[in-house]
């Protein structure tokens, strides 16, 4: 939704939010209806926390090849809660990089080189996190927790 | 031509690639044109008929190969990473191997089973 960076429309993720994780690879996105996404960070941690907003998985290693290794059976059991409490079965996906995620659909899970992006991005509060603009937040780098 | 490849880890979840199947006639293959042309996920299939295929990585993005024999069971794996400059090559005794990019976000000791559904698209 972009146009020239002086007549930008929508907004980014914030500083605030991505200093609790949002927008910082890997995250989940729930895709709620079109054009509408919620997003979760996901944290590696070594201890349980409950300070920290969206998904923890727990582990010793500090490796991130150690920790992403751990992703899909931690979205596998978030997913299953989610689908039990809402009854439903719900468009998930996990993002790794800026053209790499790996969703779940009604048969199977599936790499794909295209990431959710634009659109309304909420957190699990239902606050909004950014429209319009990529669901990561843009660095030099990309930024990735582990 | 493009394949689905199901890989079924030990949790019962499948993971599924979508990926262009290249047939090589030669014992050497350098992959990186490969993968700028078809782009990840890349089926590898040996058809030279020699015990050893010595695939030639260097410049390669980040990824993850996959060694698979003749049933597409997994039988090893080789990282490459970071590897801008200088000269890096495997070599390969299976007759499939399975490129995709990392992250990946299982374990290897995970995979339970490879399979391919069927030929969904010719290019």
């Amino acid at each position: 939704m972009s146009t020239t960076p002086d007549k930008q429309i929508g907004f980014p993720i914030s500083q605030s939010h991505a200093e609790q994780g949002f927008g910082k690879f890997p995250y989940v996105v729930i895709r709620l209806h079109y054009g509408i996404y919620m997003q979760f960070p996901i944290h590696f941690v070594k201890e349980r926390r409950d300070d920290l907003v969206g998904i923890s998985i727990q582990t010793e290693s500090n490796d991130p090849k150690e920790q992403q290794a751990l992703l899909l059976n931690a979205i596998a059991q978030f997913k299953t809660q989610v689908d039990e409490q809402k009854k439903r079965f719900h468009r998930l996906c996990v993002v790794l990089d800026k053209d790499q995620a790996y969703y779940w659909e009604e048969d199977g899970i599936k790499f794909s080189h295209s990431i959710p992006k634009g659109g309304t991005l909420l957190n699990s509060q239902q606050d909004f996190l950014a429209m319009g603009f990529p669901h990561q937040i843009q660095t030099k780098q990309s930024e990735r927790h582990g | 031509m493009k394949k689905q490849l199901v890989v079924r880890l030990s949790s019962k979840l499948e993971v599924n690639f979508h990926c262009t199947e290249v047939p090589v006639t030669s014992t050497f293959l350098d992959v990186p044109p490969v993968v700028s042309e078809h782009n990840f996920p890349i089926l590898l299939h040996f058809q030279h008929g020699a015990l050893v295929s010595t695939l030639h990585l260097s410049q390669l993005p980040d990824a993850l190969l996959l060694h698979l024999d003749e049933n597409l069971q997994f039988q090893s794996a080789t990282y490459a990473y970071h590897q801008p400059k200088g000269d890096f090559a495997v070599q390969s005794q299976c007759p499939f191997v399975l490129i995709i990019p990392l992250p990946i976000p299982f374990d290897l000791k995970d995979i339970q089973s490879i399979r391919s559904i069927a030929n969904t698209e010719n290019k």
